[in-house]
């Protein structure tokens, strides 16, 4: 607190500063906290209580959202204020989830976000990949998680807060964790096919947002161009937009989806990395079977 | 056919404009030049502009001043051809963003947004003497931008570093700040800048202990720092000394075994904390 002091009164530092708390934080140390940083966050770390029992005990959810909705007061409260500059304090509070340390699926996580985003109108969740410190505990894991596995989050994150997804449309009770070969938003389309394909010359904003392939400011342009004349493939090169994702989903004034685009599997094997050889784990002893060659 | 030379800022060119416009000349009639092509040619004198100009929604002169910046050249025969458009039946213009000129002009913008905002992210000051009078403190940057942005940036530069007198120096324009106002002057070459100072060796310290090599991804990092910044940036020197030991610091951690699970650390502070998981009832935070 005295380094935010330091910077901010003596040195003038007009940067910003991203301070972190922990719920038992008094609320005279977050009142000083929030007057010199531009961001607060208390990390919540683990998505379900059950997990930080087991890595965190000393870490407890009820505690850090009351803390939360503390802090959101606070913002909300100077953020009115503003105009009289009586009390400044951070403009927006964050939080982090560490991925890949504990057993949570992927709609945990989202679940947890999105109730976040909505009680305590946080600025931004951050995903972040667990990764091994040396001297680690025997309960974590010894390896990350694959850094997609952190981007997909983000991608999910994303659809939640720009574009209208509910948890629910992302992750499935059959299939909780994201498709790590391709990004939600065509896993969501490949899974709901009737909705498509959508006529861009017809169609609201919020569908638009669905296709995969075409993100919020393409929507928009599309909304405003076709006021002045009808959408045509061409357009959409021409707004940069990803006609090889696109195409299969949507009907404009020229283009009609062929049949044969159609195959679900077909889209995804056009879009998922090319498969690629397993990793072998050498820690287990590898069964003699495997070891003797042959042919392939 | 007209020749005309490429104006030096928006203003000049808007000055022109307008009197191009009033008088009726259509952009396919002009053909905008820049000083060395322009050379032997001597342009007519403008026509005399008269006459009321028709009005241009605002967000186009923003454009405009934005894409003024642009080192090509090629924005001043653009500008004059969408402001004849807007001006002659296409009021909606700027909608449409299909349209391949407004497309060009866009695009253009872009270019210059991604210049302000790594320069914002990559000028890196280096002390010089305090300035004897005030006894502020005082600071020297060299940067080298790649479209005429230094006054654009001048807002952020100004805000941030308000607490500090600093000069940034380019070779298009110098830009100084002594804690009262900006001002300009002309570009100077490189050896005019301090080429380093004590403050660079703490910054490479710096970098080298934030580094994670368990998250190294070098495509990543170089599309959000392209190596054309690098020779100006004191830190870029320990890039590839991080990448090339990142692998081997990954793997070494990874070949120590896990330790047994430690005794849960004897804390007073954290025992009050598992103290309020066993007693929910109790649930308000002790104080630290």
């Amino acid at each position: 607190m005295q380094v935010a002091r330091t910077l901010r009164e003596v040195h003038h530092f007009r940067g910003y500063i991203h301070l972190k708390t922990i719920p038992e934080a008094s609320d005279e140390l977050i009142a000083v906290a929030g007057k010199y940083a531009d961001r607060i966050s208390i990390n919540i770390e683990l998505p379900q209580q059950k997990s930080l029992k087991n890595l965190a005990p000393e870490k407890n959810i009820f505690r850090t959202r009351e803390a939360m909705h503390k802090i959101s007061d606070k913002i909300f409260e100077s953020k009115a204020e503003r105009s009289s500059k009586k009390s400044p304090f951070a403009t927006g509070q964050s939080t982090q989830m560490i991925v890949g340390a504990d057993q949570s699926h992927d709609a945990h996580f989202l679940r947890r976000a999105g109730e976040l985003y909505g009680n305590f109108q946080l600025r931004r969740v951050y995903y972040s990949a667990f990764s091994p410190i040396p001297d680690s505990s025997i309960r974590l894991p010894l390896k990350s998680p694959p850094l997609v596995r952190e981007h997909r989050l983000y991608q999910a994150d994303w659809l939640m807060r720009f574009y209208g997804y509910k948890v629910d449309e992302i992750t499935t009770k059959n299939q909780p964790n994201l498709d790590l070969d391709i990004d939600p938003k065509l896993s969501w389309a490949l899974r709901n096919r009737d909705f498509f394909p959508i006529d861009l010359n017809k169609a609201d904003y919020g569908v638009i947002l669905r296709i995969p392939g075409l993100g919020v400011r393409n929507a928009k342009r599309i909304i405003t161009a076709r006021r002045f004349h009808h959408i045509r493939v061409n357009d959409l090169i021409k707004m940069r937009a990803n006609l090889k994702k696109c195409l299969p989903f949507i009907i404009t004034a020229d283009h009609q989806p062929a049949s044969l685009e159609l195959d679900s599997e077909k889209i995804r094997a056009l879009h998922a990395p090319p498969a690629q050889q397993l990793e072998l784990d050498f820690s287990a002893p590898i069964p003699k079977s495997e070891v003797i060659g042959g042919e392939f | 056919m007209r020749t005309l030379v490429h104006p030096e800022k928006f203003d000049d060119w808007r000055r022109v404009a307008r009197s191009l416009l009033a008088a009726g000349i259509p952009p396919e009639d002009l053909l905008w030049q820049s000083r060395e092509q322009f050379g032997l040619f001597s342009g007519a004198p403008l026509p005399p502009g008269t006459g009321n100009l028709p009005r241009v929604p605002g967000a186009f002169i923003d454009l405009a001043r934005t894409v003024s910046c642009h080192r090509s050249g090629d924005q001043w025969a653009l500008l004059y051809s969408l402001l004849w458009r807007l001006t002659h039946g296409e009021a909606h213009l700027l909608a449409l963003s299909t349209d391949s000129q407004i497309h060009r002009v866009r695009t253009m913008a872009k270019h210059i947004g991604r210049d302000i905002h790594k320069m914002h992210a990559f000028v890196r000051f280096r002390k010089v003497n305090d300035a004897p009078e005030t006894n502020r403190e005082q600071f020297v940057a060299w940067f080298e931008t790649e479209h005429r942005i230094v006054r654009l940036t001048s807002a952020f530069f100004r805000k941030r570093f308000t607490g500090m007198n600093w000069s940034i120096l380019t070779p298009d324009e110098c830009m100084h700040w002594d804690g009262q106002k900006i001002h300009f002057t002309n570009g100077v070459d490189k050896s005019q800048a301090p080429d380093s100072d004590s403050l660079d060796e703490l910054w490479k310290t710096y970098y080298r202990n934030i580094f994670n090599p368990a998250r190294l991804k070098v495509k990543a990092m170089q599309s959000e720092m392209p190596k054309k910044y690098w020779k100006n940036l004191p830190e870029a020197e320990t890039i590839k000394e991080l990448i090339a030991s990142s692998s081997d610091s990954t793997r070494e951690m990874l070949a120590t075994p896990s330790s047994p699970e430690k005794p849960a650390p004897n804390n007073t502070y954290l025992e009050k904390l598992r103290q309020l998981d066993r007693n929910p009832k109790t649930n308000s935070p002790p104080r630290a």
